[in-house]
């Protein structure tokens, strides 16, 4: 027997109530996160031991070159990246090249590899002087000079954009998919060429995706650390990462200037996402939907071992070159191009394992940090996703921005901020363990989360939730019992995704790690500054076998899924 | 800079040498293991990165199997080190217990400010009274810098002699390497080297556009790979380390003298583990620490009598060691250094 509507309005009223307190105090936690490292690098950047003082500011403004570096990086990197991952996406969405299904797993898998990781192995591969690629080239062709030099600004921009060119080539596939093939058809019938409808109505249709990727990519590189680490601190090339690493790990510390770069970065990349906004506020985008199209396969004909090649092509640069000399460095007795000089063996393996102290350690600490991140950022971004969703106050409106703030963070400043915010906190003693490391990555990898399980929960029509509120469950219980079960797909993507980003972490943990809070990212990074390379080369490889096993356990529980 | 003798390098090593306190009894001495075994581990920050260095932390866990030395080890390049153990102090949220990097002028600033743990360990009777200071830190490594070159890459009679030669034309353009600011006895050398030679020395270097590097390791890498011609920065042991020498490593002590950076060891007032801090200090300037830290693992010289010096390099007093004389200059030269690295290098 259904309750009397009295009974009903009572209960939807009480919901409500809850629906407010639960928007609230996700508010309180989400600003607590965000808002106090902002607050504490602001204090940073303008405070020292004198007080108020605009030295710091000032003297980041007077590096004329750091700054034309770090726009150096993040313009082509950025330009690069959103190129290489846009022209991916076309040839496999949208061309009827060979093997596409396949060949868009491969091209992904950079994700799965941390930028330092690629770095490195073409640090080896293409140093002006000694890389491998020169070594064999000029013993091969009889060169005097070299033929690469990623030693170079140049370098770094190349391989932070193989790095980063699965971030555009998603979201440009995903719109590339979402557009009705009607629009382009219209314009085909009208008389407009392939290559014409294309440029007047599939790009400005993807503009979004386009812009959106780009941005992302270049607040990435702008406070990018681990590749101008490696490849850039050799040709003396700074960028603003390196720079604040190199001011708070100098004796003695420069904090208010790396402040002052924190800052600096924090104005640059906020005013960036405030002008997307604009731009995309001018138009509409409406005939992007969230209903599924086949995409319009267009027949290249002669073209398609080119466009094989291509992508192919990024594969080997971006997988299977780093991949194979990290997995060749592990194995080698130590690293020369001379086959008689060459022999194999585990030691380097047996070195990581039972006598370098911090593996176990770190791998351990990497592996609760990468379990507790994504699960926490799984179960907050639902419960913020269902609140932006389904809310319409003034506290959704502000979860949905400051969740997605940390976007617009570069990591290396967030730990900036929290490294301040909680360095001395006696009634939070987070600092010195895992915790303020954990509290960096929730924070940071925040709107990976929200942004996918924001679309999960608009997927679901509110009369299922509504039906069970009626029926007497509760808030939580309506989340546990409707909304989890039927975003399960997307979570545990999202949450796979988190787990394998929170192992490859660098730029915020560098900062706040301590001797108990190590992580194999710093163990890496370490192991490279000791300048013991073939170690640092075994302890990448089951880095990324650890990775990798992590996706194949997915991938089986995935097709489990889909079989039941 | 006058050349010094093994006697006169001690002499001014020692800056306020003063009173020996007091032995510990047994009674005491039993106390700190007690002590101790209640506190389970010690945090040791170090910037001790050789590959093998474990080998120092295992024999210490061997003789004290009731310490976790492991899990509190901090190693990372000496300004890394510094940067976080300066911002834990000015935090008061301390985590550390002791302290070993290889640059003498933190401890002074750190003695002057009452941040050190007065402790005079046993061990200290086989030293010479100018290798401690009022019992706050005790030296417990030597480390020359010296320059090096790949005779793979650049033939000997190329090959600098003195440091003069840094400033040479063929070397001009990315073929010198040196390390960075961060490095401890990168600081000793720049400041003894500006001492010795003058700033326009130091400008002139600068204009030479050497690469920087982060660490010695990462410097010598790049000799080995051919990356740079002429290390101008090396930490003496790691010419001389035989994976080096075999990649045709050549390490040249300068004819004007080998600046010198004295590593010492200290415990923190506020170590959260003082009594296993104590052991791990007894451990690092007893016979088996010198010998395993110095003689074993790094290859550098030690301030313990009886202690072999490093095999197949040069004696100490050969090496025309040259030492910092004026110490509240050298003490406050190391507040600025990271400027003025900047100001000659990175200009």
């Amino acid at each position: 027997m259904s309750a009397p509507p009295s009974q009903k309005a009572g209960r939807l009223r009480r919901g409500v109530g809850q629906e407010r307190l639960l928007a609230v105090a996700l508010s309180a936690i989400v600003a607590l996160m965000v808002l106090v490292p902002l607050v504490a690098v602001f204090v940073g950047a303008f405070g020292d031991e004198d007080g108020f003082t605009v030295t710091a500011l000032t003297d980041v403004l007077a590096s004329s070159r750091v700054l034309g570096n770090t726009l150096t990086v993040g313009l082509g990197t950025t330009i690069l990246a959103t190129g290489l991952g846009g022209l991916l996406a076309v040839i496999l969405v949208r061309t009827d090249t060979p093997w596409r299904s396949g060949l868009e797993q491969l091209v992904l898998l950079p994700l799965y590899i941390t930028p330092l990781l690629t770095a490195v192995a073409w640090s080896w591969l293409g140093s002006p002087r000694g890389g491998l690629i020169n070594l064999l080239a000029q013993s091969a062709l009889g060169l005097s000079g070299s033929l690469v030099n990623l030693h170079s600004a140049g370098g770094v921009v190349t391989v932070a954009a193989l790095a980063y060119a699965p971030l555009p080539f998603l979201l440009i596939s995903g719109a590339l998919r979402g557009m009705d093939p009607a629009l382009e058809e219209s314009a085909r019938v009208h008389g407009a060429s392939i290559t014409a409808a294309f440029r007047r109505v599939t790009m400005p249709l993807a503009l979004p995706a386009l812009l959106g990727s780009a941005l992302l990519v270049f607040v990435q590189s702008l406070g990018l650390f681990s590749v101008p680490a490696v490849l850039g601190m050799p040709a003396s090339f700074y960028v603003a990462g390196t720079e604040i690493y190199r001011l708070l790990n100098s004796y003695p510390a420069r904090v208010s200037q790396a402040a002052g770069w924190g800052l600096l970065l924090l104005v640059v990349t906020a005013a960036l996402v405030a002008l997307q906004a604009a731009i995309l506020k001018r138009r509409s985008y409406v005939t992007i939907t969230g209903k599924a199209f086949r995409p319009r396969i267009v027949q290249v004909g002669r073209w398609r071992p080119v466009l094989l090649g291509i992508v192919l092509l990024y594969v080997l640069a971006a997988v299977v070159l780093p991949v194979a000399t990290l997995c060749w460095a592990a194995l080698v007795n130590f690293i020369t191009v001379d086959p008689k000089l060459m022999s194999f063996d585990l030691r380097h393996f047996a070195y990581v394992l039972f006598t370098y102290p911090k593996t176990l350690l770190a791998a351990r600490n990497s592996l609760v940090l990468g379990l507790l991140t994504a699960t926490i950022i799984c179960a907050l971004g639902l419960a913020m996703a269902w609140v932006i969703v389904r809310s319409r106050g003034m506290a959704a409106r502000f979860l949905d921005q400051v969740g997605m703030m940390p976007l617009a963070i570069p990591p290396i400043v967030l730990a900036l901020g929290l490294l301040w915010s909680y360095v001395g906190l006696s009634w939070l003693p987070i600092y010195g363990t895992i915790g303020i490391l954990l509290l960096a990555y929730v924070t940071h990898y925040l709107p990976f989360g929200l942004r996918a399980l924001s679309s999960a929960v608009r997927q679901l029509h509110p009369e299922l939730e509504d039906a069970a509120r009626v029926s007497g469950a509760s808030l939580l219980g309506t989340l546990r019992r409707i909304v989890l079960p039927l975003t399960r797909p997307t979570l545990v993507a999202t949450w796979t995704l988190l787990f394998i980003l929170s192992l490859q972490e660098i730029s915020s943990s560098i900062l706040l790690y301590t001797a108990p809070s190590t992580v194999l990212s710093v163990a890496v990074f370490d192991l490279w500054e000791a300048g013991n390379v073939n170690a640092l080369a075994a302890l990448s490889v089951m880095q990324l076998l650890v990775t990798f096993a992590a996706l194949a356990v997915v991938a089986r529980l995935r097709q489990k899924a889909v079989a039941a | 800079m006058a050349r010094l003798n093994r006697r006169q390098i001690l002499t001014i090593l020692s800056l306020a040498a003063s009173g020996l306190p007091a032995r510990l009894s047994a009674q005491e001495r039993n106390a700190v293991i007690e002590g101790a075994k209640r506190e389970g581990r010690v945090n040791f920050a170090n910037s001790a990165s050789a590959p093998n260095f474990p080998q120092f932390i295992q024999a210490f866990t061997a003789r004290y199997p009731f310490i976790d030395a492991t899990t509190g080890l901090y190693s990372a390049p000496a300004g890394r080190v510094l940067a976080r153990v300066d911002a834990e102090l000015k935090a008061r949220a301390l985590t550390f217990d002791v302290l070993h990097v290889a640059n003498l002028a933190p401890y002074l600033a750190m003695s002057q400010r009452g941040q050190l743990l007065g402790y005079r360990s046993p061990e200290l009777d086989a030293y010479p009274p100018e290798a401690s200071d009022r019992d706050q830190w005790a030296i417990a490594r030597i480390v020359g810098v010296i320059m090096a070159y790949n005779r793979n890459i650049l033939p000997a009679d190329k090959a600098p002699k003195a440091w003069a030669d840094l400033l040479n034309p063929e070397f001009k353009g990315r073929k010198l390497v040196i390390q960075d600011s961060a490095a401890g006895t990168s600081f000793n050398q720049m400041y003894l080297l500006e001492k010795r030679f003058g700033a326009d020395f130091m400008r002139r270097w600068g204009q030479q556009e050497p690469v920087i590097v982060s660490t010695a390791a990462q410097l010598i890498d790049m000799l080995v790979r051919g990356e740079a011609l002429v290390g101008a920065t090396v930490d003496h042991f790691r010419a001389f380390d035989p994976d080096a020498v075999k990649a045709g490593i050549v390490g040249v002590y300068p004819s004007e003298g080998m600046p010198l950076a004295t590593a010492p060891v200290a415990i923190f007032k506020d170590a959260p583990n003082p009594n296993a801090a104590r052991l791990l200090v007894d451990f690092t300037l007893s016979a088996e620490g010198q010998t395993l830290l110095n003689t074993e693992i790094f290859k550098v010289y030690s301030m313990r009598r009886g202690v072999a010096p490093p095999a197949g390099q040069m004696p100490l007093d050969q090496t025309k060691p040259m030492l910092p004389q004026d110490i509240p200059d050298y003490e406050r030269a190391s507040r600025r250094f990271p400027e003025t690295f900047d100001r000659y290098f990175k200009a």
